[in-house]
């Protein structure tokens, strides 16, 4: 692949990617410059503030509201998480169970329990609960090393 | 429905397995133990009855760590504690109603219970053994995980200080490469004006012959 540099007189930055079709590699690509730039919204105590998704602990949907669980405050978020879950696919997020998207970055710790399931730790001390279903894919995301295809 | 229907067969082939690992441990046991007493022959009823103890016992050991919760260390003891004693006492209560005792002496009895109880602490053990390894190694991949990660945004930073610097050498270059235009420009400007200037006056000769 090349990468160069095309000089304008425009002042607005442009990247522009060419390819045959928009594979895997192209779409890791496109997720990783927006993620470099991408901030989401949430609002908390009725005032909106934006923060990286590396930021985020978690994303929890309670009673059809997403709320993203922030280092310091939590946030009530408008996107799905559908979306959310395919936005972040390439950038450590996992989907951990129907209701939760777990920031792999931010796991201390992992313990497999009782009935196939497993205990993620976070660096803030809370501890999720990932059900036997997701427990499977999590040990396949792991082995796959999503991190290492980007 | 579908997954509550796939998520209840998993759980009754669990169940099953776990059942089946008791059945076969039990009537073995107790087999053995006729056996060394002198009988050969278990009854099919006896064996029956052990599998559908069996069956109960795992269903048993299933709901209690079935709830999707963290357990505090207090309520993992007490339900470890009920995990390997539960069984003994409902198999000790099942040969009394089920008259599988009846006839043979006391401590064929005594040595099946104490032996299922060893053998249900052990199994537990072993399961411990197992998640502790299924733990270290997850963890392990975890790791594995972040350095790649942090590899990657390293990589990343990398690319972004090459970028910048091309551009800071593209620009300088792209200045000289300006300035020498201008130079060259205001070079050959001179030497047009230069020579329009002689062109005049050689012209003014001209014309004053």
């Amino acid at each position: 692949m090349n990468i160069r540099v095309e000089y304008t007189q425009n002042n607005e930055k442009e990247i522009v990617i060419r390819c045959r079709e928009e594979d895997e590699e192209v779409q890791q690509i496109k997720a990783l410059l927006e993620f470099q730039y991408q901030k989401l919204t949430g609002i908390c105590d009725s005032q909106t503030y934006l923060f990286r998704p590396s930021e985020v602990f978690y994303f929890e949907c309670v009673d059809n509201k997403v709320f993203a669980y922030l280092k310091q405050r939590v946030c009530n978020v408008s996107y799905s998480l559908e979306k959310l879950e395919k936005l972040l696919e390439y950038q450590g997020f996992f989907r951990c169970s129907k209701a939760m998207i777990l920031n792999m970055n931010d796991i201390e710790k992992f313990e497999s329990a009782m009935g196939n399931r497993i205990t993620a730790t976070l660096e803030n001390g809370e501890e999720v609960i990932i059900s036997r279903h997701y427990a499977k894919m999590l040990r396949a995301y792991l082995k796959e090393g999503k991190a290492d295809e980007q | 429905m579908n997954s509550k229907l796939k998520r209840c067969i998993k759980s009754e082939a669990d169940v099953e397995f776990f059942a089946c690992v008791h059945a076969i441990s039990m009537v073995f046991l107790f087999g053995f133990e006729l056996y060394l007493y002198g009988i050969k022959e278990v009854p099919f009823v006896i064996i029956f009855e052990m599998f559908l103890l069996s069956y109960l016992i795992s269903w048993m050991q299933k709901l209690l760590f079935l709830k999707e919760k963290i357990y505090s260390s207090q309520e993992f003891t007490i339900r470890a504690i009920l995990w390997s004693v539960g069984p003994v006492i409902v198999t000790v209560l099942s040969g009394r109603i089920f008259d599988w005792y009846s006839g043979y002496p006391e401590w064929i009895e005594v040595v099946f219970v104490v032996i299922m109880l060893i053998y249900y602490v052990m199994i537990w053990g072993a399961l411990q053994i197992l998640y502790k390894d299924e733990t270290n190694r997850l963890n392990q991949m975890l790791g594995e995980f972040k350095i790649s990660k942090r590899h990657t945004s390293n990589n990343e930073i990398n690319n972004n200080e090459i970028s910048n610097n091309e551009i800071s050498n593209n620009e300088i270059n792209n200045k000289k490469i300006s300035n020498n235009k201008i130079s060259n420009n205001e070079i050959n400007n001179k030497k047009i004006s230069n020579n329009k200037a002689s062109n005049n006056e050689a012209i003014k000769k001209a014309e004053s012959k």
